[in-house]
């Protein structure tokens, strides 16, 4: 079982660090799935007592990292599965932030427990010398056996899906949203238009957003919604630290609403809100 | 008044149009300690009243010039929850918004629309449902006494002193005199310390002194704190004390239009044990 | 007794009063003939911080020749004085009242004047004499990189171990080999000698010190945009930090370190070595948390002052001590040709120090059990005649450990120590192993890994 993977292009290692950063503030536990080529996190709705919901980013390794090399424990293998604190991964990679590092090296191996080994060489304005910063973040290496439980999610297939090209307003809205109601009802139709709505006792809250792209129709729907927890929705807004402004929001009636966010080409952040009853 | 209605907002008795919703929502943000507010609107302009118990009350005043729109029917007046009110004029955060209040008639929602300025494809409406109106205390009669001690301040100045008293006192003790101490703040209830805070009467902040009598008087400082938020935006503010030390603080804030817009505090004294 | 200071420098006294705040919630006061002094001392005793300010920082220094003042204050009160002090132009500090109270007066632009009336809790302060001269190692570094390397550990982190050689000091959160917890994470980062203003390491050693107020005095040097001095020797020893601003303003930090004798091993993995009282270790200052060595907090009080001793009559006057004093004195350390006050200290591995976090109070006691556990599970080993010991002289019964019997006395019975809250926090147990010993390994770490790459 080896795994060791190498990133230089700073650009890249703040990408990285956004992405683990935006699960840190989500859940204090994530799983690490470490394929051949693909990397995936995973943060489950269950794992954590706050009202997150199922989160979990694709990464190609090709994107970020020149150096990556992969060994599962059997050859009939083809993952390492890893159980990881978010938290410390996410402090671990804080140092990527900054800029100013040259390489950094994730090496999973055993201290006196497995551990990903995060390994930065940092430049300092005190030195000429590159400084080197290591974090050991303990995991926990699920066997084979339990692989079952902790497969990528599949992405639910959405009646209608739209382009939102800026996130900002959503963000702050739903954040507010969630102190008036527990539950948000997501409206999309054909126009190309989105309404989120609030009720409470005291006041019902109805935004509009418009003219969004359109960008899957499944069959004849004119129109879908799905009402969801808004603790859920305001905790994956709230968790997001990626420059990106572009999300796709995916309606399957009665089921969920999936939101996309595109890193880039193959580095993708997904989250699942469950439809609940209003 | 308005004879022809024009047609977007129906048969409403009360529509109103503000451009920029900051100051606005800082105001409501900072009368916003208690629950219950009353919303009391006729041709003078929009009034919004908050009180706590007997011994503070907080008013915010806009007239009709403060608005872009301002068209009313009579006089109206309900009741609303003050922290819904609030959270709806911040849905948006920080981003700038103008906003359309309406209201129809007794017993139907207030109406709040925000349109957010850097984006024309997304819009807000809030329903806040609004309850009978109570007549609030009339304090004004008492501060019409022509020996009241007056001080007008400027705001930001008199903001940081308030903002320096020790948050662990029980009670402030506030000091308007003709002689020195001018106006002078006392921590009371904190242990093993006093502190005070002194300004002179020729100090730049003081835009007009004009204090007959020596009036000391103890409020709790929570309630003086009450007032900190509305402070921090304030431009000017008129304190005024008459000799049993019932306080009035005039705030005034620049609106984003024109005209200024005020929140009004009244503040009863403690009653002096020793 | 008047003392007054221009604006800016009272802003620097300010600074200095926030930081102490983060060491001790008691503020000492000493004026003498040369300089004012604020100390603080943190509540495990086992930190003292001490910053003084010439003479030549003062506008006025009214002080009567040939005499000294000192006091306790509460660090609430003080902080409170000093917290704004943007718009301060001119401070004036006052003893008033047959010296009950300290008086601060803070002249503000816009002719505001604030003022606070402190009362003074006791003329009380607290001394050492640890010789602060002579360290074989002496790290100094700008506080940009000190604030860097403390930077890269969490906030939570109790402690921060130095492995320093001539060629590199290394800063981990962890000492090697000692277990850790599958759940901690490790953190190391390496620095070359040339990162460093001044670096003179002639004593390999590792050390372990708290980091708090470590913090505390790196938020101090931050302000004056200074250098931190770190001197130290080896593990146990005290650790020193000082930082100096024109001759006018110095700094003393003093932390007690971990000590070797204190990482305890269970009796299957026990080394030999580490039993044998080593002379050098005995004079250390002792573990931070248990084996504390204690400041002496010694009752200073005037002949003329109007309080009877009857205000706190359980201190113990300790005069002796004050006068006799070295330069810098904080922690009371003394020859002892007697028998000790302290037992050596070796922790029995269960024996896990518990503390709740800023409850002094709650500490004392969980301090106490830790004392009694680990009083009943040593033998005591004779004292070698002319070993430097930690002299303990502390003033508050509440605190004062039983005097030590003959140490040879091995049938010495202890009471049982108090129950532990359920809430408490275990600290340390990770430092109390030299070698991992993978006992039980958990269901989840059953495959092996090797280490992913051999090529370092």
């Amino acid at each position: 079982m080896k795994f060791r993977a190498l990133m230089q292009d700073p650009l890249y290692m703040k990408e990285f660090q956004a992405i683990v950063a935006t699960l840190t503030k989500l859940a204090k536990d994530c799983v690490m799935i470490l394929g051949s080529r693909q990397m995936h996190f995973i943060v489950n709705e269950d794992q954590s007592s706050a009202a997150s919901p199922l989160v979990w980013a694709g990464i190609a390794a090709d994107e970020y990292f020149p150096e990556y090399r992969m060994e599962a424990a059997h050859p009939d293998q083809e993952y390492i599965v890893l159980g990881v604190s978010s938290a410390n991964l996410g402090r671990a990679l804080s140092v990527l932030r900054g800029g100013g590092v040259n390489s950094c090296k994730l090496k999973l191996q055993r201290i006196q427990f497995p551990c990903i080994s995060v390994i930065a060489s940092v430049l300092t304005s005190s030195s000429t010398e590159a400084r080197e910063v290591v974090h050991d973040v303990p995991v926990t290496i699920i066997p084979g056996s339990d692989w079952s439980a902790y497969v990528v999610p599949r992405v639910p297939n959405s009646q209608l899906a739209l382009g939102l090209p800026s996130l900002r307003l959503l963000k702050s809205l739903i954040d507010k949203l969630k102190n008036i109601s527990p539950s948000l009802e997501f409206q999309a139709n054909l126009d190309g238009e989105l309404n989120v709505i609030a009720t409470s006792e005291m006041s019902t809250v109805t935004s509009r957003f418009q003219k969004l792209l359109i960008r899957t129709v499944a069959g004849s729907q004119q129109e879908a919604s799905c009402s969801v927890d808004s603790r859920k929705a305001s905790a994956f807004f709230g968790a997001l630290q990626l420059p990106n402004e572009e999300l796709t929001i995916g309606i399957d009636r009665e089921h969920s609403i999936h939101l996309q966010i595109d890193v880039r080409q193959d580095v993708v952040l997904h989250s699942i809100l469950p439809a609940v009853c209003m | 008044m308005a004879d022809v209605e024009p047609s977007p907002y129906g048969d409403c008795k009360f529509v109103a149009r503000v451009e920029h919703i900051k100051t606005l929502t800082q105001a409501i943000k900072a009368i916003c300690f208690n629950d219950y507010g009353m919303l009391q609107v006729s041709e003078d302009g929009l009034r919004i009243t908050v009180e706590q118990g007997k011994s503070i009350q907080a008013t915010l005043f806009m007239p009709p010039g403060a608005f872009m729109e301002f068209r009313v029917q009579d006089f109206q007046c309900f009741g609303v929850k003050m922290n819904v009110l609030s959270e709806c004029l911040s849905l948006f955060g920080s981003a700038d918004c103008s906003l359309r209040m309406m209201y129809r008639d007794k017993g139907d929602p207030l109406k709040i629309i925000l349109y957010p300025h850097d984006d024309d494809d997304v819009s807000t409406e809030c329903a806040i449902k609004t309850m009978d109106c109570d007549e609030p205390i009339d304090y004004d009669q008492n501060l019409k006494d022509p020996d009241l001690n007056v001080i007008f301040v400027r705001g930001p100045n008199l903001s940081k002193v308030f903002n320096e008293l020790e948050k662990s006192a029980e009670e402030f003790e506030f000091v308007t005199s003709p002689n020195r101490p001018h106006f002078k703040i006392t921590t009371v209830g904190i242990m093993q310390a006093v502190f005070s805070v002194e300004v002179a009467k020729t100090s730049p902040m003081m835009m007009m002194f004009n204090c007959k009598q020596t009036v000391v008087a103890r409020y709790k400082s929570q309630q003086i704190r009450m007032t900190n938020k509305a402070m921090q935006s304030a431009t000017k503010v008129a304190i005024k004390t008459n000799s049993v030390g019932l306080l009035e603080l005039h705030l005034v804030m620049q609106g984003d239009s024109q005209e200024e817009i005020f929140i009004q505090f009244f503040i009863i004294p403690l009653l002096n044990t020793d | 007794m008047k003392y007054t200071l221009e604006g800016s420098n009272a802003r620097v006294i300010a600074k200095a009063v926030q930081s102490l705040s983060k060491v001790g919630k008691e503020m000492f006061i000493e004026i003498d003939q040369q300089s004012l002094q604020m100390r603080a001392i943190n509540a495990t005793q086992s930190a003292v911080g001490s910053i003084s300010f010439k003479r030549s920082m003062f506008e006025v220094y009214d002080m009567p020749p040939h005499s000294d003042f000192y006091c306790k204050i509460s660090m609430k009160g003080c902080l409170a004085v000093f917290r704004n002090m943007n718009e301060v132009e001119y401070c004036e500090l006052n003893l008033l009242d047959n010296q009950t109270n300290l008086q601060v007066n803070l002249r503000c632009k816009l002719e505001t004047t604030k003022e606070a009336t402190i009362s003074i809790i006791d003329d009380q302060n607290i001394n050492t004499n640890i010789n602060t001269d002579q360290m074989p190692n002496i790290i100094r570094g700008d506080h940009k990189l000190l604030t860097d390397i403390s930077n890269n550990f969490n906030s939570s982190e109790e402690e921060l171990t130095l492995e320093a050689n001539s060629g590199s000091v290394v800063a981990k959160n962890y000492i090697e080999g000692a277990r850790v917890n599958d759940k901690f994470m490790r953190t190391q980062l390496k620095l070359k000698p040339s990162e460093f203003e001044q670096y003179q390491v002639t004593k390999e050693t590792v050390i372990t010190f708290c980091i708090k107020e470590f913090r505390a005095f790196l938020l101090f040097a931050e302000c004056l945009n200074a250098s931190l001095t770190l001197e130290f020797d080896e593990a146990g020893m005290p650790f020193l930090l000082k930082i100096k601003k024109h001759g006018e303003i110095e700094c003393l930090l003093i932390m007690s370190t971990l000590s070797p004798d204190d990482i305890s091993f269970s009796e299957d993995y026990c080394q030999k070595d580490l039993t044998v009282q080593d002379e050098d270790v005995r004079a250390a200052v002792g573990k931070r948390k248990s084996s504390v060595s204690k400041p002496n907090v010694t009752n200073k009080r005037k002949g003329s002052s109007s309080e009877p001793a009857a205000v706190q009559p359980k201190r113990r006057v300790e005069e002796t001590q004050l006068e006799s004093s070295l330069d810098n004195p904080l922690f009371q350390f003394r020859d002892s040709e007697a028998p000790s006050v302290q037992h050596p200290r070796i922790l029995a591995e269960v024996d896990t120090v518990v503390l709740i976090e800023d409850e002094a109070e709650q500490e004392a006691l969980m301090l106490a059990a830790a004392d009694a556990a680990l009083e009943a599970s040593i033998a005591p080993t004779p004292e070698p005649p002319n070993s430097t010991e930690v002299c303990f002289i502390n003033t508050d019964d509440s605190q004062q450990p039983k005097p030590a019997k003959s140490s040879s006395d091995e049938d010495e019975t202890i009471p049982q120590s108090p129950e532990r809250p359920n809430k408490v926090r275990t600290i340390f147990s990770r430092c109390f192993q030299r070698t991992y010993v993978p006992r039980e390994p958990s269901p989840n770490t059953q495959v092996y890994v090797p280490n992913s790459d051999t090529e370092d």
